[in-house]
């Protein structure tokens, strides 16, 4: 079923629509709510939870890219949970691959007006201007937060390939956000 | 910037390259490989291309060249150039022997060889593909007479499963490449092969494979490698490179640099040599092709290895800008 087919689903209150959208999405969903959770429990609650937020949201929404609207929504809920997870020491996936932006993105150096989502167009456009590989290989890690593992496996690059891919890309975004001013 | 607001800032990024990259999440592919080979993703667009095309007509890959030609499209988002196909064709040898067992047919179909290595297309014919898997036999065995390894050279084979033709058939490419030990050119007489297949079948999660069709398919044939590969030699350049392993950026210096159609060889010092040297070359028109991996061969009481890596498509060097070895460029003269 296409995402438009789904969408019409909602709008009419059909609850097939949610049985539709783990047909398509679930896998999808799991995979970003369990690599930022780390526990398969948890990353199913956070999948429901998706679900429950996709329903009351469409109508009156009526997404352009469903995937990313969905995926954002699991994404989001995730995060959340992970904030008050404060005693859990698995999901360690998140933070690892956040760290890594962390030497690109100091705390202490950025313009003090700077928004998130200001930076998240600048990131948006430079994304716009890698190949396509590096792009995708950058999302993979710091939006779905996938390990490295996967990544390669499911792309056909080596470990140690996507490493350096990543490891070019954040310089050269690096490189990208001074020339932005975004530095103080 | 914290963790949070770094999630928080990511969480911006546009919806169509946040769905593009969608389309790859959670897909288990086929990472059983000796060699690292093309994108699944490139082998599935093709395969979409191939059995997604319009009813009124069957597309279907002519030949190696043919696998190839599609190959390029999709990296490079165009068709080859004439330069680019005329490079591929001097590189190619028809086969084109078959074999069946048990209703099942394997054809040996078509060859790329050059600078030390070659590429084999088979088709198996027979039985019933699904594009939700991979396919391959539970043994491949090859022998290569005279072995390229006898004299302290290195390498290896390796079969994989490209994608499901237009007609049917399953296509593979079994790729062998070889260093030859440090001090040799590699050799340009022609060798004879042997290839024994075992059982066809399903690959499942990269790694068993669930019999489809038993039996065995043999074949002996000859791989002429009289054509000499276009070839440009490149100064001795000291390189950085991203050593993924130790987590820093080192120093290498390479020389007797030869860039050819098929891959790239230089020399180094043991010490400066790793497994996470990344090489790409970019094109004249924007497009990258990249390094499906190498090996290196040391000479006898000496420090220097001699170390050669295949690109994943020949390449008509008239069409190559640069090679990107690490995070250095050289530029072609």
């Amino acid at each position: 079923m296409d995402d438009g087919q789904i969408i019409e689903l909602y709008f009419r209150r059909d609850e097939s629509a949610i049985r539709e959208t783990d047909i398509k999405y679930g896998r999808l969903c799991f995979g970003i709510a369990h690599n930022i959770l780390g526990a398969e429990l948890d990353a199913e609650e956070c999948v429901n939870d998706t679900y429950f937020s996709v329903w009351n949201a469409i109508p009156p929404q009526r997404p352009n890219c469903f995937a990313a609207f969905i995926g954002r929504i699991a994404r989001s809920l995730s995060l959340k949970r992970l904030r008050f997870n404060t005693a859990r020491k698995r999901s360690a996936q998140a933070k690892l691959s956040l760290s890594e932006l962390e030497e690109i993105l100091p705390d202490d150096r950025w313009r003090p007006d700077l928004r998130a989502e200001s930076l998240g167009e600048l990131i948006s456009f430079f994304l716009r201007g890698e190949s396509e590989d590096a792009r995708r290989v950058f999302l993979r890690r710091y939006w779905f937060f996938d390990s490295i593992t996967d990544i390669a496996a499911d792309c056909s690059f080596s470990e140690s390939k996507v490493k350096s891919m990543l490891h070019r890309t954040r310089r050269r975004l690096r490189d990208y956000l001074r020339e932005e001013g975004v530095y103080l | 910037m914290n963790i949070p607001k770094i999630a928080e800032a990511m969480g911006y990024i546009d919806d169509e390259l946040i769905s593009a990259a969608a389309e790859h999440v959670g897909g288990a592919r086929n990472s059983s490989r000796r060699k690292r080979r093309l994108t699944a993703a490139i082998a599935a667009a093709i395969a979409a291309l191939l059995l997604g095309a319009c009813a009124a007509a069957v597309i279907y890959i002519d030949g190696i060249q043919g696998w190839f030609g599609r190959y390029w499209e999709e990296i490079t988002g165009r068709p080859m150039s004439e330069g680019q196909a005329a490079a591929i064709d001097h590189l190619s040898r028809q086969i084109n022997i078959s074999q069946t067992c048990g209703g099942v047919t394997v054809t040996v179909d078509s060859a790329v060889v050059g600078d030390g290595s070659f590429c084999v297309l088979l088709r198996v014919s027979g039985v019933r593909l699904s594009q939700r898997y991979s396919y391959g036999f539970a043994q491949t065995e090859m022998t290569v007479t005279p072995d390229p390894l006898a004299d302290g050279g290195i390498g290896g084979y390796g079969l994989n499963y490209l994608c499901a033709d237009g007609d049917g058939s399953a296509l593979l490419l079994l790729e062998h490449e070889y260093s030859a030990a440090a001090g040799d050119e590699p050799d340009a007489d022609s060798v004879q092969v042997d290839l024994l297949l075992t059982d066809f079948g399903r690959v499942v999660r990269g790694r068993d494979c669930k019999t489809l069709a038993e039996g065995q398919w043999s074949f002996s044939f000859a791989i002429d490698r009289s054509a000499e590969c276009d070839h440009v030699t490149l100064p001795d350049t000291a390189v950085s490179i991203y050593n993924s392993e130790a987590g820093e950026t080192v120093a290498a210096a390479l020389t007797d640099i030869e860039l050819t159609s098929m891959g790239l060889r230089f020399c180094c010092r043991e010490s400066e040599m790793f497994s996470s040297m990344e090489l790409e070359l970019r094109l004249k028109n924007g497009a990258y092709v990249y390094s499906r991996g190498g090996t290196g061969a040391a000479a006898e009481n000496e420090d220097i290895f001699t170390c050669s890596y295949w690109w994943d498509v020949p390449v008509d060097l008239g069409e190559v800008e640069a090679v990107i070895i690490g995070e250095t460029e050289i530029r072609l003269p």
